[in-house]
């Protein structure tokens, strides 16, 4: 019965999808559908909060902890807030097939929500693969759009042939312990084969998180997407695809060997500079969005590799992950407000003068994702991140992060210069902000700031989760 | 000293809140009908803060303890160490006298950009209350954050209403400020994990510790740490002060801002920076401080020439004002260099001197570029007899520029001479060449601009400054005046402060040297070093 209602809220939403495929016309109007969405994810959240905890190993390749809660209720609420924010946006992107659009953002939280409870290695690969082929069709929703499609077969190629390596990977592991669950290691020897096997694991999650050499999906993706996509892809991708990593980590490879530490050392490095020097030269906002996630997603992985795999540094890269996932969905949310198209600089140039709502949110959560004051979330999450180095005594990592910071504002801050700086181009009036999208934006503002200035009782949950997966 | 009420976070949460109330009709863009009432609000908050200040700094002067020192404390992080602390002492005191008072002039100041309304007097409060959350933080996150909270209403300004450049020139200063910064962030970070660590044994779980009389009174950190993390709070400060090999980003920024904006940021925001190096630098790494002095002295003298020579060259009045201030922030330098009592209270003197006189430099040259519609000297001539009132004003500002006795910069200046000599006579002698230089280029272009043959130039208005405006610099007038017949006030205040600072870098601990001060102190009765009164001699010429 245990197993069982771990379930729960995972099945809510794929139950629940399927709705959608047998209603005829009926969903197909846009707010009725968004209102379901929305009703099943919140029932998800709030079952995520009455399931009770596991007790000892779950049978059904799941298992309910504070972490997978915590995760769970983090991507469940970056998808609600994702989809709220971008619901008349769906609309105004063209995206007719309103049924399928729903149906496959909720199979896509159900499977990141197998990614996020999953206790062996089966359960993850499934999660992966529920929540990529349903994202893989998602982003070519614009069907009459060539880029949607380019982007969305880009990333239907990529994740294939990343899910290969995290399959081989897998199967690695079994061949070295005789069983797919994540959990013992202990026992057995680190030989070359439990290596291959971390090495296959870590390209093919690399691969789903976002890090660099293995990013080259994202730039194509986030911007060729519908920005509505980008904006639930952002979050909840990330959530899930840091929870299994942190899993595989933890669980898999409970004792950091310097060659798994180093691997990660050098991955962080990577992404953060190549994330970085890449956003820099792009005029596109989406594409130095998800080049600028590329960099972000090397930073949470500062904290992890720091104390190695320790708690503490688990907790401040998970602060990191929460209130990354906070402002991008803020800044993809209000691109996609201002526009369908909106993704060159010049379209959000003047935005001052066009919306002065919503560039105020933007220079909100670009400043955040620089990490600078009045949207503290940003500054206190590098503070822990990188504290967290210097206290391990990383001192190269951690001067390397923040000479990376530092070249990220010059690039963080090309967007609020062109929204508030110039003039608006020509016959571009001003945007009406539906009530529902400017409560979302506002939402997210207020977090950021809120987040940054009082992080204890986030920081006080978080925590409990790192102690949940790290284990007494 | 504490005292409960008024607290100190009152001093920066006024100007926030007037500059929160300024955003509506900023946004509401009721431009036209809002900038009346928004500035009539602004100089009410501006005021009242100056006042709170006052007050406060009455009531903690009256207490019997010779050291000023009013403080507050809260939580903020416990679990990382970090907490919400104030502290004014004599040092914060006069910086923060400084920016209620410069705020204030240029918020009064009539002459605004031409687009901007209630934004204008927004950013300005928000300006002023990041630059007096840094003078007062006492703990070293919070006064990081400030730090670079204050650069970006300076930024938006710039970027909003300056010259046709400003983009180029608000992004140079934002990427030299941030470089300089991020790595003080490290460094931040790094004391305030090793303060935990040393501390741990009476301290609550915290991972770090960043208070800053805590941290310096444990005297953890090798040589060898204190010179990398010393070098990273030095740059940070020497960017924003500037000394010289890292000034690029001044003389694009003083040229592109708005005049009010130039003002404000020559005026303070280069402080934060020299201050940052009294209050954290030299009690934190007083080895650091001992090995670069040489060099910091060097880069002021250096410093102090070097602006007055390419100031002298300057065809743009606003350039050669950029100039002009590198050279005499280099006094400034030289004298924190020295790191006598004496050079420290004089650097600080000159410090707040140059602030009032360079904003009100800055803003009556705007006011005349304004109107005359050029800033090259080129096409400016002529002009005492057409605008007889701004002319009478340089000319007092101008003068007190040069240093010359009964101003304020005479004792500045005079006091970091006199008490850099005996430390580094070589450097003090080399800095007394840009002395003379400062009185050639301030005097001609003064000349240049007041008399010699009117150019033809299109502007129409010839009217002079308006009654506000006069008021406004009547009062920094007299202020400059004030301070250079009477420093007694302001030195006594200050120096008390300074020694406090000094007493860090000596070998004994913190106690010892408070203790060691206070007795000291109580023999003199009132702080009054021997300099005084030859200075008094010499101001009541």
């Amino acid at each position: 019965m245990n197993g069982v209602t771990s379930f729960a809220p995972i099945l809510t939403l794929s139950l629940g999808s399927l709705v959608y495929l047998v209603t005829g016309k009926l969903l197909e109007r846009g707010k009725l559908a968004a209102m379901l969405a929305c009703g099943l994810v919140v029932i998800a959240l709030a079952m995520l909060g009455i399931i009770p905890d596991s007790i000892g190993e779950s049978e059904y390749g799941l298992i309910v902890n504070d972490f997978s809660r915590l995760l769970g209720v983090v991507a469940c609420a970056g998808a609600l807030l994702s989809l709220v924010t971008t619901r008349s946006a769906v609309e105004r992107e063209g995206i007719d097939t309103i049924r399928e659009y729903y149906f496959l953002a909720l199979t896509a939280l159900s499977g990141a929500l197998v990614m996020i409870f999953c206790s062996d290695f089966l359960s993850l690969f499934i999660g992966v693969e529920v929540a990529s082929l349903a994202l893989y069709c998602l982003c070519g929703a614009r069907v009459h759009e060539p880029a949607s499609a380019e982007s969305s077969m880009k990333y239907f190629l990529l994740g294939c042939f990343s899910s290969a390596f995290l399959l081989l990977g897998i199967a690695l592991w079994y061949g070295a312990t005789g069983s797919l669950s994540m959990v013992p290691l202990s026992t057995v020897p680190y030989n070359s084969m439990v290596f291959l096997s971390f090495l296959m694991m870590l390209v093919g999650i690399a691969f789903k998180v976002g890090l660099a050499p293995f990013h080259f999906w994202v730039p194509d993706v986030y911007q060729g997407s519908p920005t509505s996509v980008t904006t639930f892809m952002s979050c909840v991708v990330k959530v899930a695809a840091f929870a299994a990593l942190l899993k595989i980590l933890v669980l898999g490879f409970t004792y950091p060997q310097p060659w798994s530490l180093a691997a990660l050392w050098v991955l962080a490095v990577l992404a953060m500079t190549v994330g970085n020097l890449a956003a820099l030269q792009q005029r596109s906002v989406k594409r130095m969005l998800a080049y600028s996630s590329v960099a972000q997603a090397g930073y949470i992985l500062v904290g992890i590799v720091s104390t190695e795999y320790g708690s503490d540094g688990i907790t401040a890269s998970l602060y990191y992950l929460v209130s990354y996932c906070v402002l991008t969905i803020g800044c993809f949310a209000a691109l996609a407000a201002v526009g369908p198209d909106a993704d060159d600089l010049r379209t959000v140039q003047g935005l001052g003068k066009r919306s002065p709502f919503l560039a105020c949110c933007l220079t909100v959560f670009f400043l955040g994702l620089a990490g600078l004051p009045p949207s503290m979330a940003g500054l206190t999450a590098k503070l822990f991140v990188f504290s967290e180095a210097l206290s391990s005594g990383l001192y190269g990592l951690a001067i390397l992060a923040v000479l990376n910071s530092a070249l990220a504002c010059a690039y963080y801050f090309r967007v609020p210069a062109a929204m508030l700086f110039q003039a608006p181009a020509e016959g571009q009036g001003r945007i009406a902000v539906p009530p529902l999208a400017a409560i979302g934006l506002a939402a997210c503002a207020a977090a950021v700031v809120l987040f940054g200035v009082f992080p204890e009782p986030l920081l006080g949950l978080l925590q409990g989760a790192a102690d949940s997966l790290v284990g007494p | 000293m504490v005292i409960g009420w008024p607290p100190l976070s009152f001093v920066i949460l006024l100007p926030l809140l007037g500059a929160l109330v300024c955003l509506g009709p900023w946004f509401a863009r009721e431009r036209d009908t809002s900038g009346r009432l928004c500035r009539m609000w602004s100089l009410s908050i501006s005021g009242l803060t100056l006042a709170l200040l006052v007050a406060i700094a009455q009531g903690g002067m009256g207490a019997p303890d010779v050291l000023l020192s009013v403080t507050e404390t809260r939580e903020w992080i416990p679990s990382l160490g970090i907490y919400w602390s104030l502290a004014l002492d004599g040092l914060s005191l006069a910086f923060t006298l400084l920016t209620c008072v410069v705020s204030l002039a240029v918020i009064a100041w009539s002459a605004k950009p031409a687009q901007a309304g209630a934004g204008w007097y927004s950013l300005l409060l928000l300006g002023q209350s990041a630059v007096l959350g840094a003078f007062l933080a006492s703990d070293l996150v919070v006064f990081y954050c400030f730090y670079e909270v204050m650069l970006l209403p300076v930024l938006a300004a710039m970027a909003l209403w300056g010259g046709a450049r400003r983009l180029q020139a608000a992004l140079q200063f934002l990427l030299y400020t941030v470089v300089g910064s991020v790595l003080m962030f490290l460094a931040i970070l790094f004391i305030g994990w090793k303060g935990q660590t040393l501390l741990a044994s009476h301290a609550t779980e915290a991972l770090f510790a960043f208070d800053i009389t805590t941290l310096v009174s444990t005297k953890m950190l090798s040589v060898e740490q204190q010179m990398w993390l010393g070098l990273a709070f030095l740059v940070a400060f020497a960017v924003k002060t500037p000394i010289v090999p890292l000034h690029g980003w001044l003389p694009a920024a003083y040229r592109e801002a708005p005049h009010g904006t130039a003002a404000f940021t020559a005026a303070l925001l280069g402080k934060v920076g020299l201050y940052g190096i009294i209050r954290f630098v030299m009690p934190l790494f007083p080895d650091f401080m001992q090995v670069a002095a040489p060099a910091l002295a060097a880069l002021g003298a250096v410093g102090v020439v070097y602006g007055a020579m390419v100031a002298m060259v300057q065809r743009d009045v606003r350039s050669l004002l950029a100039y002009s201030s590198v050279s005499h922030l280099g006094f400034c330098v030289l004298g924190v260099a020295a790191a006598t009592e004496m050079a420290v209270t004089g650097a600080v003197f000159q410090a707040v001197s140059h602030g009032l006189v360079t904003a009100a430099l800055f803003l009556v040259f705007g006011a005349i570029i304004d109107r005359q519609g050029a800033s090259d000297f080129d096409s400016l001539g002529g002009l005492a007899a057409k605008v007889p009132v701004s002319a009478f004003f340089l000319m007092i500002f101008s003068v007190a520029a040069v240093a010359l006795p009964l101003t304020s910069s005479f004792v500045g200046e005079f006091l970091v001479i006199l008490g850099s000599w005996a430390e580094f006579p070589q450097w003090t002698a080399f800095a007394l060449i840009g002395v003379v230089l400062g009185a050639v280029y301030t005097l001609t272009a003064y000349l240049k601009t007041m008399f010699g043959p009117a150019r033809d130039s299109s502007a129409t208005g010839t009217n002079d400054l308006k009654g506000s405006d006069v008021l406004v610099l009547g009062a920094l007038a007299a202020l400059v005046l004030l301070l250079g017949v009477f420093p007694q006030g302001a030195l006594s205040s200050i120096s008390p402060a300074v020694q406090v600072q000094l007493s860090y870098a000596d070998s004994q601990g913190d106690e010892g040297a408070k203790a060691q001060y206070r007795q000291s102190s109580e023999t003199q009765a009132l702080v009054q070093p021997a300099y005084l009164a030859q200075n008094d001699a010499q101001a009541g010429r």
